[in-house]
C-alpha cells in the first residue's frame, strides 16, 4: 500500500515537472520565434523607407530644377558619382550637392565655388553608397544601396 | 490520500494553463506569419513601385526598353512589362506608356503616364 502510494507520488511529481516543462519551452519558443520575426520584419521595413526615401527625394530634387538650372554628376572625396544640382538665384550660382558619406546620404547647399565639406551637410537618410551616372541625354541612373540591398532608378531630366 | 488529491488537483490546474499558453501561442504565431507575410509584401510593392517607375522614366527620355525585362531583388523576381500607345497628330504625337510589374502571377504594381512630343521633336 505505501509502495502504490510512493509510485503514485514520484508519476504525479513527473507529469507536474513535465507540464511546468511543456509550459516553460512554450514560453521560449513563442520569444524566440517573435523576437526573429520582429527582427526581420524591422529590418526589412528599415531597409524599404531607407531606399525609397532617398531615391524619391533625389527624384524630386530633379524634378525641382527649374528651366535654366544645371545637373552635373562630379567626383569629390568621399565618391565619385555626387549629385550636383545648380541654380541661379539673381545674380549667383548656387549648388546643392547630395552624396553618400560615413552611411548617410547628405545633401549641402552652397555658392558655388565654396571649399566642399563632407561633414557640413545635412544628413537625409541612412544608406551604405549612393552614386549617380548619365545614362544618356535627358536621362539620369540612380543607384543606393542599404544593408547589401541595392536599388536603382532613373530619372528624366526635362527636355 | 488528500495528498494524492491535491497533487491531482494542481496537474489538472497544469495542464489547463498549459492548454491556455497553446492556444494563445498559436494565435501570436498566427500573427507573427501574417506581420512577415505583410513585411514581405511590402517590400515587393516598394520594388515593383520603383522598377515601375524606372521603366516609365526610361520610356519618357525615349530610351529603348524591352516589352519585358526581368529582375532579381532580394531573392524574388519581378517581371517589368510595358506597352506604349502612341497618338499621332499634325502637332506632335502623344504617347500613353503603361507599366505592369508582377511577382510570378502576382501584379505588385501598375502605373501609367502620358507624355506629349511637340512635332520638333516627335520621333
Amino acid at each position: 500500500m505505501r509502495r502504490r502510494g510512493i509510485r503514485l507520488s514520484s508519476a504525479s511529481g513527473f507529469s507536474v515537472f513535465l507540464a511546468i516543462a511543456v509550459f516553460a519551452l512554450m514560453a521560449l519558443l513563442t520569444v524566440v520565434l517573435g523576437a526573429g520575426v520582429y527582427r526581420s520584419v524591422a529590418a526589412r521595413a528599415e531597409n524599404n523607407h531607407s531606399l525609397r526615401s532617398a531615391i524619391t527625394y533625389v527624384t524630386g530634387k530633379l524634378r525641382s530644377i527649374g528651366e535654366g538650372g544645371e545637373v552635373r554628376i562630379e567626383k569629390t572625396e568621399v565618391g565619385s558619382g555626387a549629385l550636383v544640382l545648380a541654380e541661379q538665384i539673381g545674380d549667383e550660382w548656387y549648388e546643392t550637392r547630395i552624396y553618400a558619406y560615413g552611411g548617410r546620404l547628405y545633401e549641402v547647399f552652397s555658392e558655388r565655388g565654396m571649399v566642399f565639406d563632407p561633414e557640413g551637410g545635412q544628413a537625409i537618410a541612412k544608406l551604405d553608397d549612393f552614386r549617380a551616372e548619365m545614362a544618356g541625354e535627358h536621362l539620369i541612373r540612380l543607384q543606393a544601396t542599404v544593408n547589401g540591398t541595392e536599388i536603382a532608378a532613373h530619372v528624366a531630366l526635362p527636355e | 490520500m488528500r495528498e494524492n488529491s491535491r497533487t491531482r488537483t494542481m496537474l489538472c490546474e497544469l495542464i489547463i494553463v498549459v492548454l491556455f499558453l497553446a492556444l494563445s501561442s498559436m494565435t501570436i504565431f498566427r500573427l507573427f506569419s501574417t506581420a512577415s507575410a505583410l513585411s514581405r509584401e511590402s517590400e515587393a510593392t516598394t520594388c515593383g513601385t520603383l522598377l515601375a517607375q524606372d521603366a516609365l522614366e526610361r520610356l519618357v527620355a525615349g530610351e529603348e526598353v524591352a516589352d519585358t525585362e526581368f529582375f532579381e531583388h532580394n531573392g524574388r523576381g519581378y517581371s517589368v512589362s510595358s506597352a506604349v500607345d502612341a497618338e499621332r497628330s499634325p502637332a506632335g504625337t502623344l504617347y500613353r506608356y503603361r507599366v505592369l510589374v508582377a511577382v510570378g502571377e502576382e501584379v505588385v504594381a501598375s502605373v501609367e503616364t502620358a507624355h506629349y512630343r511637340p512635332e520638333r521633336s516627335a520621333q
